[in-house]
């Protein structure tokens, strides 16, 4: 307890000492600012995030299918269950006239209206059921299905279960199998009053063999009997508590034993123990569930996921350096107040002040600091955070997760910046108070003060060093993520600017993938499909070079090798014999053998002959699915490969060309012939005058997954604006840290010039003139600016070689802007000291 | 009565042939409401006599009492408090905390100690001191002989055990220099108040109850 007149000594002490108070409470409150701004921001992007999974999967943890209606209050009750809403599978209806044939019916669920806001599901026309005689429809259902409803319309539905050939009831999960029954429950009739777009996949899966059809869940209705809905899906959202331990949780929920998984550390759960227990948990449990990770990914933020990893080290990573810099200043202008007051603390001592009240003086002298700069610093990290918000959604506006972010201030993360900055202040005076409460009453008796240049001198070279580092960390980090950026940009050299891939076979898909190839803005197009084709390596002849520099396919122990078979649309292909100067007739039963590799070699990107075929050449092998693999296959097919070059047909970029045994690029017609189960993965790529237009009619039109859709000429507006956001947010905290950085080292000179200022007028008055004064200055100063220069340079330089070593060994280039980076630091010290000098000598 | 009392007191700074010996065996008695003068030459090793009789510098070697208390087995917290209440301490170059006025200055002991001040007897100290006007007036305020006498109400102001003047009017005109030794002697007479004054000043040491002469860290001479 701080007696009242050490209060007041204190209080008066720093009214006389102004330039180290105000000092102390710059620093304070710039460091507890950016632990706010820090804190804040991460807590608002971990809400847009949620927020955004939300929206886009559903508002809910885990979902529970065909929960009997008699159990569902123990699944709604449970402890760790927050909130849960349910929705009731009614059935199965064949869709007449359905054209894809693994979908052949409709799936009706019944909704609250809860369910239905919590469940993501996005109107596109009309509005939402409001009674049992009322029902949405996916909009899939006709863009995919080909069977055209509009609202206002009415459908008649004969509500049935599905049974396989034995007998046994299938569900939403079980694709469409051939001989599977219906059995008819009851049927009803409906009023079409809205379309929504798909639902998210925790509600129909992409292989499920129904579209989703909603009517609102009334079980006193009159159109859909009780009796009907006695089996339930819920929809979960767990506690707090209960999605930390969410294995457990949903074990409890389910019934089923847990299967043991050691943790390595009790409060850091690993996802992978974790995944394993919930993948063996739907293997055994009584009801099927889902899991929503798209949702429970963000809520955790776990620092056990391997995801957060890297989050969790930047933003620890982040408060150390600004605790570090704020300490080292802080504790900079507390030690030389300190010494200043080092005859005051003696005078104290030698009547009767015990070492005591002489350390709680010193940390009162720090609360008075805190007490106003740690909430004017919070308020300034909210405000800085809400700006920065503000300018990432406007330079950033139309980037899809972008919409979602908000200012989020959780009361935790802000606790958490508080106590940063206390414990920041009184780190910094820890060491100032034991060394005051050592005072010694003789030496201030003896009017002695004991100066500590060496002292000043550590403090000047580690702030020049600290901020030296870190400037050049930065810029190194910048320079790699500007040219990942360029790289990444001009990654895709298939001249496409928009591309989809599309979900499901190429019998189903094949009409809506060429209408829309058809589109107004579309230049130029190409669909492509890929299929194995599995060949001998004895047979293959491989380029020495390509054996040596690539090392696969491994020819002492690999008999067999695959070769990437690409369909790329008729269109396309006429279009690159053209180019190649090859007649459609002649070569549309051959293959074009691409013969290029693109890897690295020597430490740059360079490409090389795979093979030594030539045009009339044969290769015999045999094309092959994913069952296949594992068995040698008999090699009965053949095909001749009509010319082999080293150009690409538009929409295949060098990427598509990473196959260790090249690429055959062969006509539509050819590779439905000779594999017809092949060309299962579609890719369509377009050169679109329109791309924001095209995009747009892919989804809503095509119905094509947003998801899958690409638009790069946004993709690459986007990066290079995050970039640039990126940039503002690194170089602003670097600034901050600076800041501090150039208040310790101004404050430590100036005062250390302050208490020479005898020396300097012993000085003078023996001769010394302005000139050679400065010199001697200048002396000084460079000495102090060469040796922090060249240790931040030894730090940021290592740093920066680890990074590169762990995340960037790739990137090529970025060591130029260290070099920038240096001269900068340099300039801007010379005019930094520059100016004390002018200051100090104006001061006389 | 005794109050204070030292054996073989001795300290030495430095260490090897650099090492020099301020005081050298010293050993003395001061009783209860004496005035003791301490004399001698510069370097004599009078003021580091003073400083470890009054707990500020710990002795090479050698005890000393003070009540019946060896200060030097006390802890620094402990020897801090016990200086606080028993010993007053008056130094040459006043050495008053320059951010507190007068009346703070002479209370800060008892602040220290947490004891609420007897404003009547305070008001009485001042008064005496002749600082009626100058309460509220920072050190930098007041001329050199208004400090001293600040300086003397501080030591006083708790009725210590002993007080230690250092020179106390080695940075006094003679004018001032002779109302500070009256002070001192009238603490003395009218208190039973101990006091331990070292001066070069014969003059102002004759007017104590004893004289001790020291040269090279010892007595040399009582009387």
């Amino acid at each position: 307890m701080v007696t009242s007149i050490m209060k007041k000594r204190t209080i008066r002490e720093r009214k006389k000492n102004r330039r180290q108070t105000i000092a102390v409470w710059i620093t304070t409150c710039i460091a507890t600012a950016l632990f706010a701004a820090v804190f804040s921001f991460a807590s608002s992007c971990q809400a847009g995030l949620i927020e955004y999974a939300k929206d886009l999967s559903g508002d809910y943890d885990y979902v529970f299918y065909d929960v009997p209606r008699e159990e569902a209050d123990h699944i709604v009750n449970n402890r760790k269950v927050a909130t849960a809403y349910q929705s009731v599978g009614l059935g199965y209806a064949k869709l007449s006239g359905s054209k894809n044939p693994d979908k052949p019916y409709v799936y009706l669920a019944a909704m609250d209206n809860r369910a239905m806001q919590k469940n993501a599901l996005h109107l596109i026309k009309g509005r939402m059921p409001k009674n049992d005689h009322e029902i949405l429809l996916s909009r899939h259902m006709m863009t995919n299905g080909g069977v055209e409803y509009r609202v206002g319309d009415m459908i008649t539905l004969d509500i049935s279960e599905r049974e396989d050939k034995n007998g046994n009831v299938l569900t939403q999960s079980s694709g469409y199998r051939t001989g599977e029954k219906l059995k008819k429950k009851l049927t009803a009739s409906f009023q079409v009053v809205g379309i929504v777009q798909r639902p998210n996949f925790g509600f129909e899966e992409w292989t499920a063999p129904g579209y989703s059809v909603i009517t609102y869940l009334n079980p006193k209705g009159d159109n859909i009997p009780e009796k009907y809905m006695q089996r339930t899906d819920i929809y979960c959202k767990y506690t707090k508590a209960g999605l930390r331990d969410r294995a457990q949780t949903t074990a409890d929920i389910v019934g089923v034993t847990l299967t043991p998984g050691v943790q390595k550390f009790p409060f850091i759960k690993d996802e992978r123990i974790t995944n394993r227990q919930i993948n063996d948990l739907m293997e055994r449990s009584p009801y099927r569930f889902y899991e929503n990770w798209g949702l429970i990914r963000f809520e955790r933020m776990d620092i056990g996921q391997s995801a957060y990893h890297m989050l969790y080290l930047a933003v620890a990573v982040t408060n150390v350096i600004i605790l570090a810099a704020a300490v080292s200043c802080i504790g900079s202008s507390f030690a030389i107040s300190m010494e200043e007051k080092r005859k005051s603390y003696g005078m104290l001592a030698s009547v009767g002040a015990t070492p005591r009240q002489i350390r709680q003086s010193v940390y009162y002298e720090a609360f008075l600091t805190g007490r106003t700069a740690i909430p004017l610093g919070t308020v300034l990290g909210l405000l800085l955070s809400t700006g920065g918000i503000f300018a990432i959604k406007a330079l950033l506006y139309g980037q899809n997760t972008v919409q979602y972010l908000h200012v989020h201030v959780a009361w935790q993360m802000l606790i958490a910046g508080i106590l940063l900055s206390t414990v920041t202040l009184v780190l910094s005076a820890r060491r100032p108070a034991k060394q005051a409460a050592k005072s010694s009453p003789v030496a201030a008796m003896r009017g002695q003060a004991k100066k500590s240049r060496r002292a000043k001198k550590r403090t000047i070279t580690a702030a020049i060093a600290g901020c030296t580092a870190l400037f050049i960390l930065v810029s190194y980090f910048m320079g790699v993520q500007t040219i990942s950026v360029g790289q990444s940009n001009h990654m895709f050299d298939d001249h496409a600017n928009v591309s989809v891939d599309v979900q499901g076979s190429w019998e189903v898909n094949r009409s809506a993938v060429l209408q829309s190839t058809k589109e107004k803005s579309v230049t130029e197009a190409a669909v492509l499909r890929t299929a194995a084709y599995m060949v001998n390596t004895k047979e293959v002849p491989y380029t020495q070079t390509h054996i040596r520099r690539n090392g696969a396919p491994d020819l002492k122990h690999e008999t067999t090798a695959v070769i990437q078979v690409l369909a790329v649309g008729e269109t396309a292909y006429r279009n690159y014999l053209k180019e190649l100067g090859l007649s459609y007739e002649t070569a549309k039963d051959c293959a074009i053998f691409y013969n290029a590799y693109a890897g690295y070699w020597d430490g740059k990107e360079t490409t090389w002959k795979v093979t030594d075929y030539k045009p009339g050449d044969w290769i015999r092998g045999q094309f092959c699915h994913e069952e296949q693999m594992e068995k040698t296959p008999d090699m009965t097919d053949q095909m001749q490969i009509a010319a082999v070059t080293t150009r690409r047909p538009f929409g295949v970029d060098t990427s598509q060309s990473y196959t260790d045994s090249g690429t055959i690029i062969v006509s539509d017609a050819w590779l439905d012939a000779h594999d017809p189960q092949g060309g299962a993965k579609i890719t369509v790529k377009y050169a679109s005058t329109d791309p924001g237009t095209l995009t747009q009619a892919l989804e809503k039109t095509y119905d094509f997954y947003p998801e899958e859709i690409r638009n790069r000429d946004l993709q690459n507006r986007e990066n290079n604006m995050l970039l640039f956001v990126d940039g503002i947010a690194l170089y602003g905290f670097l600034l901050a840290v600076l800041l501090i950085g150039v208040t310790n080292i101004c404050n430590t000179v100036l005062t250390d010039l302050w208490q020479r200022r005898r020396e300097f007028v012993i000085l003078r008055s023996v001769g010394m003139t302005p000139k050679q004064e400065k010199q001697m200055l200048a002396k000084e100063f460079f000495g102090y600016g060469r040796n922090g220069i060249a240790i931040g340079l030894v730090i940021g330089g290592c740093a920066s070689a680890l990074y590169y070593r762990i995340f960037a060994s790739g990137v090529q280039g970025a060591l130029w802007f260290c070099v920038a980076a240096t001269v900068v630091i340099m300039v801007g010290l010379l005019l930094l000291f520059a100016g004390m000098i002018r200051y100090a000598m104006m001061k006389k | 009565m005794e109050i204070l009392r030292t054996e073989h007191l001795t300290k030495i700074y430095g260490k090897g042939n650099t090492s020099v010996t301020a005081v050298n065996d010293l050993s003395l008695s001061v009783a209860q409401g004496e005035f003791v003068a301490v004399v001698g030459s510069s370097g004599s090793g009078k003021s580091t006599l003073l400083h470890m009789l009054g707990g500020v510098d710990q002795p090479t070697e050698g005890k000393v009492w003070i009540q019946g208390e060896d200060i030097y087995t006390l802890s620094t917290e402990k020897l801090a408090i016990f200086r606080r209440r028993q010993i007053g301490l008056i130094y040459q170059f006043f050495n008053l905390i320059p951010t507190l006025n007068v009346e703070e200055n002479i209370t800060l002991p008892c602040e220290l100690d947490g004891q609420t001040v007897d404003k009547k007897r305070l008001d009485k100290l001042i008064d005496e001191l002749g600082l009626n006007g100058r309460k509220t007036h920072l050190p930098e305020e007041l001329s050199g002989g208004q400090q001293q006498r600040v300086s003397i109400g501080r030591a006083l102001i708790n009725r210590p055990a002993i007080v230690l003047a250092d020179e106390p009017t080695g940075n006094l005109d003679k004018k001032n220099s002779d109302e500070i030794v009256e002070l001192l002697r009238r603490a003395n007479q009218e208190y039973r108040q101990t006091i331990i004054m070292i001066t070069h000043n014969l003059e102002i040491a004759k007017t104590a109850d004893r004289v001790i002469v020291i040269e090279d860290g010892k007595i040399i001479r009582e009387g």
